[in-house]
């Protein structure tokens, strides 16, 4: 089926070129705001985004609070109302996008570079100025009703959920991904302006700027629009940590045609001695297109589609989770597969081959998130919110480099033991809990309400 | 009125074309080390021959499972190795591959390319291997998730009678199971030539260096005849189509309106562009303002005019495609009624001339968007200049887009909305929610 006549042979390449990112110029205002920029990119464009820290409730009836809150902010401010603003926002080529995740609420937008003066304007009537209009109180309810159910429906939102309970447990804010109905129908607009006013405050908000701009029309704007926004009480969590729960929680989904995988447990946090080498660790497991996971339960065995494993972080802990959607009928020789990767790279150290072309992924991968605005305003973000120096970039490579075949091993043993990790499987109950009761690997199956 | 802002979008690009036919597009940038390295072939899911549904998308698959040098999966252990990342994508007119690595790799991604436009090296275990993928990846992403066929696949299905554009790329289950190694073979020998492809490097490389890495590699692969492209023609539309679906896992009702669009290229094409920015882009538009704000039928309202891209990266007939899901107690007819109004709004030739204005600065920012990547850095300037090599001849006109909005007046969003936008040419999907 080939002709290979003619093709030189495969080219010998050099080492990968140095590369220290530039950094970025941070400043303060007098009420504590932080703001951070750097130029980069060849577009003529300014990425503008605004986040606020805010402290996540320990009351569970909470849940979604924050998200309410944000979707009101981008209901009008008391200089504009929801139209003019959004009008005025579209006149400059953008829209103002406002989120919010259980630890924070960002404010994101990207316009034409020469609007920047304008977005900042806009931005911060928005954050300092919001309305909380009772005319949309009820259809902002409606809307978190259908959200809701929208989520329910989805089998990657119930792994989680399903998930996130057995680790944190029920009564803690982190472990409900999804509120009760009849909670979201207490919220009113008199709650989120209290959210807002207790939350919102220069003090907890950093400003992040990248793209195209002029650095001294970056100051004066903000200054201008930002210097009078009033401090609080700081952020600060006393929430508890993650615990490693040996469980298997099984949500039925009958007919379904896979089994939704969530699969992990607590592991470290960022700025700990192991995080880099587990950053290393997880793109040989399942974290990379050419990970042992992948190459065996997608590449040999053809049982899923898009298996992937990642580590997420927060300020309390970390998490390591392996996910996929595989067939039904071989949800269990799946997990079996994923068993013994996570056994292998527990037992032997990986080759100096292995290890070094994984390596090598990783440094181009934090070249590529260094190369683009968005990915880098993202690893800066990331940096400030788990209290990492900038100055860990510049040896970030080089700590890559140090990594030794052992290290993985050890850090496998360590962190990834099968018989801590929560399991929690979406799919057809009747066609697959018999099944997984026969695992010998896992804990005896719990059917998820 | 505020004034319309004057564009600046110059997408320098050179383009050479080997002997054997392979077109070569190169654009500069160092701005940072690394180098994009991308194949078009012309050839997607409105290529692929009766009884073979999914057969270009499981093609692309089979593309990384082994050439005359590289086994399995090797391209992309070689990839991750360097310190790159890869991808591939079948759309209707054509599929891609591409590689971002850090630009001393640049050598590396265009031989692994040039071995893989040689032919495949595959088995029968191979082939399984990745139908069982593909099956999954239609599990994953239709077949096990609600709205799964939603609106894409229903509407396409509907608004077209060339069972070239209405059928399934995905593929049926049946005809994947079907699909053959010498299937697999026939499609190579049609569409994986020179002639039928164009290789694009975008990034930081020396430009005389990379064209002779090129001529090196790529220039003694056979040159045959480019495929016969195939008729994508539509009979005009001459009445609205209404279709109900029950989809049994979404818990509530949707609805799609889908518009058969102008040919590409023309000014119709761009001024149906900015309508689709007026009714449904931004926090501004107005189907926004109406439906979600001021009634409350929905959370958003979606417009597509390409489900696997965007308008300039695909052939027409497409389709503008508007999409929402809303409550039980609205009736889909009253949704319908009030789209019907903000249409006829811009039949009048009173309406507010900002509106226009904030399209083509909304146009204009989303086009440097595009070109800023997405976790894939030059990709994206890559996509926009092989498109219009492939699509319109030429890549160097991906600069004239900005030119072809400005163009654009009030007069012919007016006469767009009128043909286009009109009940006559459109379909319309009620999905009736049925996991309850």
């Amino acid at each position: 089926m080939t002709s290979n006549l003619g093709l030189p042979p495969k080219p010998t390449l050099g080492s990968i070129r140095p590369f220290t990112p530039n950094g970025r110029e941070r400043f303060s205002l007098d009420n504590g705001m932080q703001v951070s920029m750097f130029e980069l990119g060849s577009a003529p464009l300014v990425y503008l985004r605004l986040v606020i820290q805010t402290q996540p409730s320990a009351d569970a009836n909470l849940s979604w609070i924050e998200k309410y809150v944000a979707e009101y902010m981008g209901e009008g401010t008391t200089d504009l109302d929801a139209d003019l603003f959004a009008e005025a926002f579209a006149a400059i080529g953008g829209q103002l996008h406002i989120f919010a995740d259980d630890t924070s609420t960002n404010f994101s937008a990207t316009v034409p570079s020469e609007f920047m003066v304008e977005a900042l304007n806009l931005v911060s009537m928005a954050a300092l100025r919001p309305e909380f209009p009772e005319s949309e109180a009820e259809r902002l309810q409606t809307n978190l009703l259908r959200e809701l159910d929208l989520s329910k429906d989805q089998p990657q939102v119930n792994a989680a959920e399903g998930f996130r309970k057995a680790l944190y447990g029920s009564s803690h804010p982190f472990g409900r991904l999804l509120p009760r109905r009849e909670n979201l129908l207490d919220f009113t607009p008199e709650i989120a302006a209290s959210y807002s006013k207790a939350h919102h405050v220069s003090n907890r908000a950093h400003l992040y700027i990248s793209g195209q701009f002029d650095r001294s029309l970056v100051k004066g704007a903000v200054e201008k629009n930002f210097a009078s926004w009033v401090q609080g009480s700081s952020s600060s969590s006393s929430l508890s940590a993650a615990s490693p729960s040996h469980q298997t929680v099984l949500f039925d989904r009958p007919g379904a045609e896979q089994s939704t995988i969530y699969w992990g447990l607590p592991i470290s946090h960022p700025g700990d001695a192991s995080w880099i080498g587990l950053e290393v660790l997880n793109a040989l497991l399942g974290g990379s297109f050419h990970s042992r996971i992948t190459l065996n339960i997608r590449e040999d065995k053809g049982y899923t589609y898009s298996p992937r494993s990642m580590m997420t972080a927060r300020a309390e802990d970390g998490i390591w989770l392996q996910v996929a959607d595989v067939t039904t009928d071989v949800t269990a020789p799946a997990l079996s597969e994923i068993f013994k990767e996570i056994m292998s790279a527990r037992e032997a150290a990986p080759t100096t081959d292995e290890l070094e072309a994984i390596k090598q992924y990783m440094i181009g991968s934090f070249v590529r998130e260094m190369s683009e605005s968005g990915s880098r305003m993202g690893h800066f973000m990331f940096s400030d919110r788990h209290n990492l120096s900038d100055s860990e970039d510049a040896l970030y490579i080089d700590r890559v480099q140090g990594i030794l075949p052992e290290d993985l091993r050890m850090l496998a043993e360590q962190f990834i033991d099968p018989n801590r990790m929560t399991l929690s499987v979406v799919g057809d109950a009747q066609k697959i809990k018999d099944e997984l009761e026969k695992l010998e690997i896992l804990a005896s199956v719990e059917i998820a309400v | 009125m505020t004034s319309t802002p004057s564009f600046a979008f110059d997408l320098p690009v050179t383009r050479h074309t080997l002997s054997n036919g392979l077109r070569v597009l190169l654009h500069h940038d160092n701005s940072s080390p690394v180098v994009c390295v991308s194949v078009y072939y012309h050839v997607g899911m409105r290529s692929e021959p009766r009884g073979r549904t999914g057969f270009a998308h499981l093609f692309e698959h089979l593309m990384f499972q082994g050439s005359g040098q590289m086994g399995k999966m090797e391209l992309v252990g070689q990839v991750q190795s360097v310190g790159g990342t890869l991808n591939g994508s079948t759309r209707f007119d054509f599929t891609n591959y591409w590689e971002v690595v850090p630009s001393h790799a640049l050598d590396l991604a265009l031989w692994m390319e040039a071995d893989r436009m040689r032919g495949l090296d595959i088995s029968e275990v191979e082939l399984e291997n990745q139908r069982d993928v593909v099956k999954n990846e239609i599990r994953v992403n239709v077949l096990n998730r609600p709205y799964g066929t939603f609106p894409w696949l229903d509407v396409q299905e509907r608004a077209f009678d060339n069972w070239q554009n209405s059928h399934n790329g995905y593929g049926d289950m049946v005809d994947l199971d079907s699909a053959t190694l010498e299937d697999a073979q026939d499609f190579f020998n049609r569409y994986y030539s020179p002639k039928n492809a164009v290789l694009c490097v975008a990034g930081d490389f020396d430009e005389v260096t990379a064209l002779q890495s090129i001529e090196s590699y790529f220039s003694d692969i056979p040159a045959m005849s480019p495929p016969e492209r195939p008729d994508i023609t539509e009979e005009p539309q001459l009445s609205e189509r209404v279709y109900s679906k029950v989809d049994p896992l979404a818990s509530r009702p949707a609805l799609a309106l889908a518009y058969r669009t102008p040919e590409r290229g023309s000014s119709d094409y761009y001024a149906l562009g900015l309508l689709n920015g007026i009714l449904t882009v931004g926090d501004d538009s107005l189907l926004r303002k109406e439906l979600v704000r001021k009634k409350g039928f929905t959370s958003s309202v979606s417009g597509s005019m390409n489900f696997l891209g965007h308008m300039h990266n695909a052939e027409t007939p497409l389709l503008l495609t508007l999409s929402l899901i809303h409550d039980d107690k609205v009736d889909p007819g009253s949704i319908i009624r009030e789209i019907d109004e903000i249409i006829l709004s811009l039949h009048a030739s009173s309406i507010d001339p900002d509106l226009l204005v904030r399209a083509k600065t909304k146009v204009r920012s989303g086009l440097y968007g595009l070109l800023s990547g997405s976790g894939y850095p030059r990709f994206g300037i890559s996509d926009l200049l092989c498109s219009f090599e492939l699509l319109e001849g030429d890549a160097s006109l991906a600069s004239s887009i900005p030119q072809r909005f400005d163009a654009i007046e009030i007069a012919d969003l007016n006469r767009v909305a009128k043909e286009y936008l009109a009940p006559s040419n459109r379909t319309v999907i009620k999905l009736e929610a049925g996991a309850k």
